[in-house]
Formats: structure tokens, sequence, C-alpha cells
């Protein structure tokens, strides 16, 4: 007999796990799940004077989106030295604050606790840089409970699914939402210590996250995108088409994420001409090179989209199952 | 970050492990339906090789330990049972000591000492042939490395590129690994000391 066959047949009838254990196991992985973050080391942050690029932006700085370039402009100085300290504006920054000034001015009317936000998303569903072949693209229906308890998803056949608890981050409701910090600072400082402890993510992908929740009140939305600009290495990429075919502007974050040991950028979609919310996307931020076997060597491109969503269409409806 | 919503059960069926692993970046929850895909392959391996005790921990602590790195799971492989088989491995390298002795225990008395939760079970068991003794002394005497390997490839059903990935060497090492500890387990059932057989095949 061989001996492969032999080892394969040792403990062969090893009891499998017991449903209790099973549960047991599971039940401390969902746990963690909601474990309340640590509080984390604080890294040393720049800090952006921002009355003096209100000025610039006020100033109109589209040609600094156009050249993707760099305005520089007198700040006077933190230190009140004044004079001679000069600070770079980023296009980010333009960009950012833009997005921030159409949140503000959006027209917006709060649901009622009672009413329900539906939200349907369309995404990615397959990795073109896995698979080789065109991304699928999936459909998800939404609607959560203004007052924050319940959530209804649809699944792909279009039948509702049961009310499940919405979960602690990102803030799912208008309920949740409706509390969070709006000056920039501060809600930094609320997504750091309120995400779950299990939770590696960057603080751009967290902001992120909050911005794909339906309906947020115009100050917290002015305010995600005005924290966006605190956060280091945030850059901005012009001439990208959304999952929809749409033209759009990107404003690029970090991930702790990588495919292939390459790392993910994220990036949040707005129009280009309105600077409203569209969606996000996730980008390879370096060429990856894929061994496949037998067939050499495969590079996917930086840039390639590893993962999309864009908002179809959010409206405040009075129950489940409704679209407007 | 990419889709936005959650998957519902009924929308996980289609879906493969990576791009779970990717939706529970955003919501964590999705990482529960991996588990449920995967938690009987993992305690079937560790049960084999420490007992059900000792799985029904390192299973739980396997998922633990996924979950909070799942943000560095390499999202080309669309199956995660190389990277669980990994995780679970290195938990089970902590009880090397143990398994050596249950293997050696087994060789010396020919009953499986592997802690089992049930006391009717152990009255079930019958003493092991010759054969399966010289066996389980080969598996102990292999080197851990080795074992990982022979085990991982016998019992966790994974190719060698998986192994591989597992154990993060080279695939030739796997290889290598693999001839030797088949050797020395062909040598002892061969040539090993003289116990009673009464059948062999």
């Amino acid at each position: 007999m061989d001996e492969m066959q032999l080892i394969g047949d040792l403990r062969r009838d090893v009891p499998a796990i017991t449903p209790d254990a099973a549960e047991a196991a599971r039940t401390r992985l969902t746990a963690s799940f909601e474990e309340p973050a640590r509080p984390r080391s604080t890294r040393p942050r720049r800090r952006a004077p921002r009355l003096a690029w209100r000025v610039a932006v006020a100033g109109g700085s589209a040609a600094a989106i156009a050249a993707g370039g760099i305005v520089a402009l007198s700040t006077g100085g933190e230190d009140g030295g004044g004079g001679g300290h000069v600070r770079a504006v980023t296009a980010a920054e333009v960009v950012l604050d833009r997005a921030a000034g159409a949140a503000a001015s959006a027209p917006f009317t709060a649901p009622r606790p009672d009413q329900w936000v539906y939200q349907h998303i369309q995404s990615i569903d397959r990795l073109e840089a896995r698979d080789q072949t065109s991304p699928q693209r999936g459909d998800s229906y939404r609607w959560t409970r203004a007052s924050g308890d319940q959530v209804v998803d649809t699944g792909l056949d279009g039948v509702i699914g049961k009310p499940t608890h919405v979960s602690a981050f990102p803030p799912q409701s208008y309920a949740s939402v409706a509390k969070l910090p709006v000056e920039p600072e501060a809600l930094l400082r609320w997504v750091r210590s309120h995400r779950p402890a299990t939770d590696r993510t960057t603080d751009f992908w967290a902001l992120s996250r909050i911005l794909q929740d339906g309906v947020l009140p115009p100050r917290l939305k002015a305010t995600i995108f005005q924290a966006m600009k605190e956060l280091p290495g945030v850059t901005v990429r012009k001439g990208v088409t959304d999952l929809r075919g749409r033209a759009a502007i990107a404003v690029v974050g970090q991930t702790s994420a990588a495919m292939g040991g390459v790392r993910l950028n994220e990036e949040v979609l707005l129009d280009p001409i309105a600077y409203t919310y569209r969606g996000e996307q996730t980008v390879l931020s370096a060429d990856l090179r894929m061994r496949n076997k037998g067939a050499g060597v495969r590079v996917i491109k930086a840039g390639t989209v590893t993962g999309a969503s864009v908002i179809v269409k959010v409206a405040i409806v009075d129950r489940p199952g409704r679209r407007s | 970050m990419p889709s936005a919503m959650p998957v519902s059960p009924q929308q996980s069926a289609g879906v493969d492990d990576a791009e779970l692993i990717r939706r529970s970046w955003i919501d964590s929850e999705c990482f529960a339906t991996l588990f449920d895909r995967h938690h009987r392959a993992i305690h079937r391996y560790v049960a084999r090789r420490l007992g059900t005790q000792a799985a029904d921990d390192i299973v739980g602590e396997t998922f633990l330990i996924a979950f909070r790195r799942r943000e560095s799971y390499d999202l080309t492989h669309s199956q995660a049972l190389p990277w669980l088989y990994s995780i679970a491995t290195s938990l089970v390298a902590r009880h090397r000591r143990d398994e050596v002795r249950y293997l050696r225990a087994l060789r010396r008395t020919g009953v499986d000492p592997l802690p089992e939760p049930l006391a009717d079970q152990i009255t079930r068991r019958v003493a092991a042939q010759g054969q399966e003794r010289r066996l389980a002394g080969a598996l102990a005497d292999l080197s851990r490395g080795d074992r990982d390997v022979l085990l991982l490839v016998a019992w966790g059903d994974l190719s060698y590129e998986e192994t591989a990935e597992a154990l993060s060497i080279p695939v030739g090492t796997v290889r290598s690994r693999l001839h030797r500890a088949r050797r020395k387990v062909r040598k002892a059932l061969g040539g090993g000391p003289s116990i009673h057989t009464p059948e062999e095949c």
C-alpha cells in the first residue's frame, strides 16, 4: 500500500466539529467585529492653515486643477512671524474644497425617523485584475430605517430579505450620521475611536465609507471632504471614468490593502463639473506582476480598477421595498 | 472598498473567497460567510493533528487572526483555504510537543491518545495495527517542516503550489521536503522493528 494512502487513512474517523463548538468559534469571530477600538498612537499630522487657502479657492484656482499642479501662496505663518512662510495648495485641496462647498449648498431634506433611506448601488462583482475578464456588475438595493434600528437588503434575485441590525461602523442610519461631529479634526477623532479594533483601514478609507451612506446632512458631507484634506498623501486624478462610463474626477487616498503585494489606492469619484459625490473605486497603485502557471508573467497595469461602486439612486421612502 | 453593499446570504452563493474577503473590508459580516464555508475543513485538519479539543480552540483562533489580517490577503487567490491552513498550521506549531507525544504514544501502545470529547468514543477504539503504529512513529520523528508539508498535502488536500503558499516556501522546497518525508515514512513502514502485524495489505 502506498504510504500517502496510509497517511490519508490515519485518524480518518476523527469526529467532526460539534454544532456547539462551531457556534462558539463563530461567535468569537463575530464578537470581534464589534470590539471597541483601542486608542491608537497618534501619528504626527501636519496642520493645514485653513484660512489661507480658503482665500486661494475663492480666488479661483481652476488653473491649479487644470495644470494638476500646485499654487503657492503666503499664509502669514501660524507662528505669527509673518512673511516668508509659503505653503503649497495642492490640487487635491482645491478639489476637496469645491466638493465641500457643493455638498454644503446642496438642497436637503432630512428623513423622518419612521422613514427609510433607499439606496441603489452598482458595483463590480469580479475583479478585473484577477479574472482577466471585464468586470461584472452587480446591483444592490438597500433600505435603512432612518431611526437606525433596521436594514433591509435585496439579493440579486430581487427578494427582500429580513431586516437585520445595522453594524456600528461605518454608521449606516440617518440617526447615527446626524450625530457625527461636523468639524474635520473632531470627525477624524471620532472615526479613529469608533471603528472596530480589528479595523486596520486608513482614515481616508474610513471617511470614504461614511460618504457612501445614503443620506448625509450637508454639513457632515462637507466636513468629510474637509477632513480628507488633513490626511497625508491625498492627490487628484483627472480624466477618470466611473463604473457607468461617466467622466469623473478622482480624489486619491491610500488604503492599507494590497493585491499581490501592490498597495491599493482608494479613489473618491466626483462629478467633474458639480463636484458632487458619485461613488468610489480601488485601483492598483503600481504595476502588478503575476506569475501564471506555465503562462509566464502577466503584468497588470497600475491604475487597473480592482473594485468600484457608484450610487445609482438615493431616495427617502415610506417603507422598505419602495423605490420612490 | 469596492462593492458598497454587504453580501446577504442569497448573494454570497456564487462569490469566491477573495471576493468575500474584499467585501469583508466593508462589511465584517461577510467574513462570517467565509467561516461557514471553511471551518469544518480547518477543524478536521487540526483535529487529526491535535485532537478535537485543541481543534475547537484553534479553529476560533484561526478565523480571528484571519479576520484581523484580511486586508493583507492576496486577492489574486480566489481560494482562501491555503491561507487559512497556513494560519492554522502556525497555531498547531505551538502544540508541537503534544502532537509528537500523541504520535509516540500511538506507536508505543497502539491506542491513539488524541483527546476526544465523548467518552464512549474511546471504547470504540480498537488497537491500531502494526503498520499504523510504525506510521505514527515515523510522523513523530519527522522535522516540523517536513511534517507540515506532508500533512498539508495528505490531510489538507492542498496542491504543491498551495502548500508552498501556505508555508511561504518555494514549490521546490515543498517537493524536496515531501520527498524526504515520504522516504522516511516508507523506510519506517518497510524496515521498522518487527511488531506483530495480524494482517497486512
